[in-house]
């Protein structure tokens, strides 16, 4: 009996395993539509339809970039190029990939979406519906980026950059490589929602202000802003210096800075950026906030920066606590006429004055009406091959 | 009743997966959108509330040693015959109850991250290969089964969870004093949906001590075992709160997978399967022994049909209903009915006994 029954068990868990082999859950790769990225479009026949555009990948076409011609591979032939892109419109993006799966032969996986870029003007109707789908998706990663585009966004997803096999590897190592952010979960639809959610905050995407023909890559030029999951603006340029400044973003870039006197500007390559921000009186009809800013950085050149002696050093760190004093503060001005605390003000009152935080429609009509303080403070040194580069500078003139 | 593994260290994580339960940290998102930043308080009233409970039960199981008992828990080692009865029989209600609900919340994880097409009984049933194989091996299998995987699963998961810490904003944990304390209330009553493991520790706790393990070795060894399990929660509960924030964290299903997500480093969700799933293993395998000994204890039929027939109750309760949403509503109302009449019941034979030292050992000649 008891050899029986160690047979009985034996066949129980055979038969069993035999059951949970991932027949159900395994999918071939033929068998998958891999989307890299994804843009979303107004559609031009119908006021509150979207346009739904994939970008998927051909790894049968992927080969490296090629260094001779334009570079601009964004047209070429259909049948070299390593993605194909479809689109479709529909009532809502749900809708539209409905619509773009009954289109193609393959089961369309979101599991390697790198990038979402939304139209300008679909991200000034509202996001949190357009996002929805997405945003549910068991599969979609929260780290894909996402970013507002003023012209079309379906051009983004037909470009293939110059320097990447791989198209959403672009936006990729322009993260990894920290160019644009330091901390780039903001910058993702997880960090999206994560602010949205947060009280005394409004979130943001990057902008995308349409594409460099010689590289065939979107051109970024700051941060789209948002009151709520509606955009109602931009920081582009120094606006946009100044928020990240502010906001501790600031990534190991060069800073060129107007010399103190005279013409030119020198260089500061900036290592580390720290903020902290203290709000006082919040119940205040108008409160005030003390931002200080503390920056790190090395003197890399310049025409005002010929000899390196330690005396200039305090001259030129006073021009450089000048200037981005100036630039935080107009950015930080620009965010109160917008309407949109991107800066977190508020999220500060709701953190260290909780009893003083009375919601976010609340703070909204106190925003604009803030007075900010700005105080930059600087460490800076000599960090340059030439410790004298007055033969550098030819005077022309003289 | 003689136990080979009957050291302090067997003892300790025993109390330590009988208080962690199956690890998925279902509860942390309700918890959070009470409490918020304050989750604080709550999570010290429910420790301080767990070592009373665990300090009680080890009191009330020092006491009887001394005396050949033949009991099956702890109620039945001093109870008389029909309230003990009473009283194992809630306990084994409770146990299949909670091990229905384990199962379903490993399906549940394991449908989010990785097999979303793999039907529930298919799961549910191959869960149920291990506790078959246990039973038939004993105590000591069960025992020997539940220490050697404990610390690999308890530093590969802790690990990762420490990896979590270079995307934390500590100022997401602000503000730290609470200033509406409706929220902290709110909290507390999700505090008897941690306290099961209590029930399961009545059943475990005296067989060390039938086994000769001293009074103070149990009280130092299950205290130990309740403060790691303590320190692990915390642990996860702080990084959801740091990395996510309160909002956004008392939104998701499962935070912590969200958390693992953000790093951006491979499949980590995927990773983070293999801890917790050895954590839903080691409970269910807890409340299926327990359960089953209950029921051999009192049927006096042959244990292999009691056994059957108590695996295929948790694998029906686990997958009738339709909704995952479904078995834990129908769920929640069996195990908090239990645990209101079980976990009064201990504390008042506590303070019974305390009250009458002399008269109050009943043990069961055989």
């Amino acid at each position: 009996m008891t050899r029986c029954r160690a047979w009985l068990y034996t066949i129980i868990c055979f038969a069993l395993a035999g059951l949970v082999t991932g027949c159900w859950d395994g999918v071939e790769l033929q068998r998958r539509a891999v989307v890299l990225m994804m843009a979303i479009d107004p559609a031009p026949d119908h006021p509150d339809w979207v346009v739904v555009s994939v970008q998927i990948a051909r790894p049968q076409r992927a080969q490296p970039p090629s260094t001779g011609g334009s570079g601009s591979t964004s047209g070429g032939n259909k049948e070299d190029r390593p993605i194909a892109v479809v689109s479709r419109e529909g009532r809502d993006v749900a809708e539209a990939l409905q619509t773009i799966q009954l289109a193609i032969n393959r089961v369309l996986f979101f599991g390697h979406l790198q990038a979402l870029v939304i139209h300008e003007q679909v991200a000034r109707r509202g996001l949190a519906a357009v996002l929805n789908p997405v945003a549910q998706s068991r599969v979609v990663r929260r780290q894909i980026w996402m970013f507002v585009s003023r012209e079309r966004a379906e051009q983004v997803v037909n470009a293939l950059p110059v320097l990447d096999v791989i198209p959403g590897m672009h936006f990729t190592n322009l993260f990894r490589n920290q160019i644009i952010l330091r901390r780039q979960y903001d910058a993702t639809i997880g960090g999206f929602r994560q602010r949205l959610v947060t009280p005394g905050v409004e979130p943001y995407l990057l902008g995308i202000d349409g594409m460099d023909p010689r590289l065939s890559a979107p051109r970024i030029v700051g941060l789209a802003v948002f009151a709520d999951d509606r955009l109602v603006g931009w920081l582009p340029g120094d606006d946009y210096v100044g928020w990240a400044l502010a906001d501790s973003q600031f990534p190991r870039l060069d800073l060129t800075i107007p010399c103190p006197h005279g013409h030119g500007q020198f260089v500061v390559n900036v290592t580390r950026v720290r903020s902290r921000l203290r709000v006082m009186n919040p119940d205040a009809p108008r409160p005030k906030a003390v931002l200080h800013v503390h920056v790190h950085g090395m003197i890399e050149g310049g025409p005002c920066v010929q000899k390196e002696r330690e005396a200039d050093i305090q001259v030129l760190s006073r021009q450089v606590q000048q200037v981005l004093a100036k630039i935080i503060g107009q950015s930080i001005q620009k965010a109160q006429h917008l309407g949109t605390d991107v800066f977190g003000i508020g999220r500060q009152v709701y953190r260290m004055h909780p009893s003083a935080w009375h919601g976010d429609a609340a703070w909204r009509q106190t925003f604009p009406r803030l007075r900010v303080i700005v105080q930059v403070t600087t460490r800076l040194d000599y960090m340059q091959t030439y410790r004298q580069s007055a033969l550098l500078y030819v005077d022309h003139e003289g | 009743m003689m136990v080979k593994q009957r050291n302090a260290q067997v003892i300790a994580i025993l109390t330590f997966e009988c208080v962690l339960g199956p690890g998925t940290f279902d509860w942390l998102p309700s918890w959070i959108a009470d409490a918020k930043t304050w989750s604080w308080v709550p999570f010290l009233i429910y420790a301080c509330l767990l070592f009373i409970l665990l300090y009680i039960l080890v009191d009330l199981v020092a006491v009887t040693q001394g005396r050949s008992v033949r009991a099956v828990t702890v109620f039945d080692a001093i109870l008389p015959g029909q309230i003990a009865w009473m009283l194992n029989m809630l306990l084994g209600i409770a146990f299949v109850l909670w091990a229905a609900a384990s199962v379903r919340s490993g399906i549940q994880l394991i449908k989010y991250v990785a097999l979303p097409n793999t039907p529930m009984l298919i799961l549910a049933s191959v869960g149920m290969l291990i506790p078959l194989q246990l039973l038939r091996g004993g105590l000591d299998a069960l025992l020997r089964f539940q220490t050697v995987l404990f610390w690999p699963a308890l530093v590969f998961g802790v690990g990762l969870l420490l990896l979590c810490v270079r995307t934390a904003d500590p100022g997401n944990l602000l503000p730290l004093w609470p200033v509406w304390w409706h929220g902290v209330w709110a909290a507390c009553q999700l505090i008897p949906r941690l306290l099961p493991g209590v029930l399961l520790c009545c059943a475990y706790v005296p067989v060390f001590r039938w086994a000769g393990v001293s009074a103070q070795a149990l009280r130092h060894a299950v205290m130990a075992g309740t403060a790691s399990v303590l320190l692990l929660q915390a642990l996860n509960l702080l990084i959801v709160l740091a990395d996510l924030g309160p909002f956004e964290g008392s939104n998701l299903n499962w935070p912590i997978i969200e958390v693992l997500r953000m790093q951006n480093w491979g499949k980590l969700d995927v990773i983070f399967l293999l801890p917790v799933l050895v954590t839903v293993s080691s409970i269910v395998n807890l409340f299926i022994v327990a359960a089953c000994r209950i029921a051999v204890f009192y049927c006096r039929k042959r244990s292999i049909w009691v056994e059957i027939a108590v695996l295929a109750l948790v694998v029906l309760l686990c997958v009738t209903p339709q909704t995952y949403l479904g078995v834990m509503r129908m769920l929640s109302f069996g195990l908090m009915g239990t645990e209101a009449a079980l976990l009064p019941a201990l504390v008042l034979l506590w303070s019974w006994a305390r009250l009458r030292p002399a008269r109050w050992i009943r043990g069961r000649v055989p």
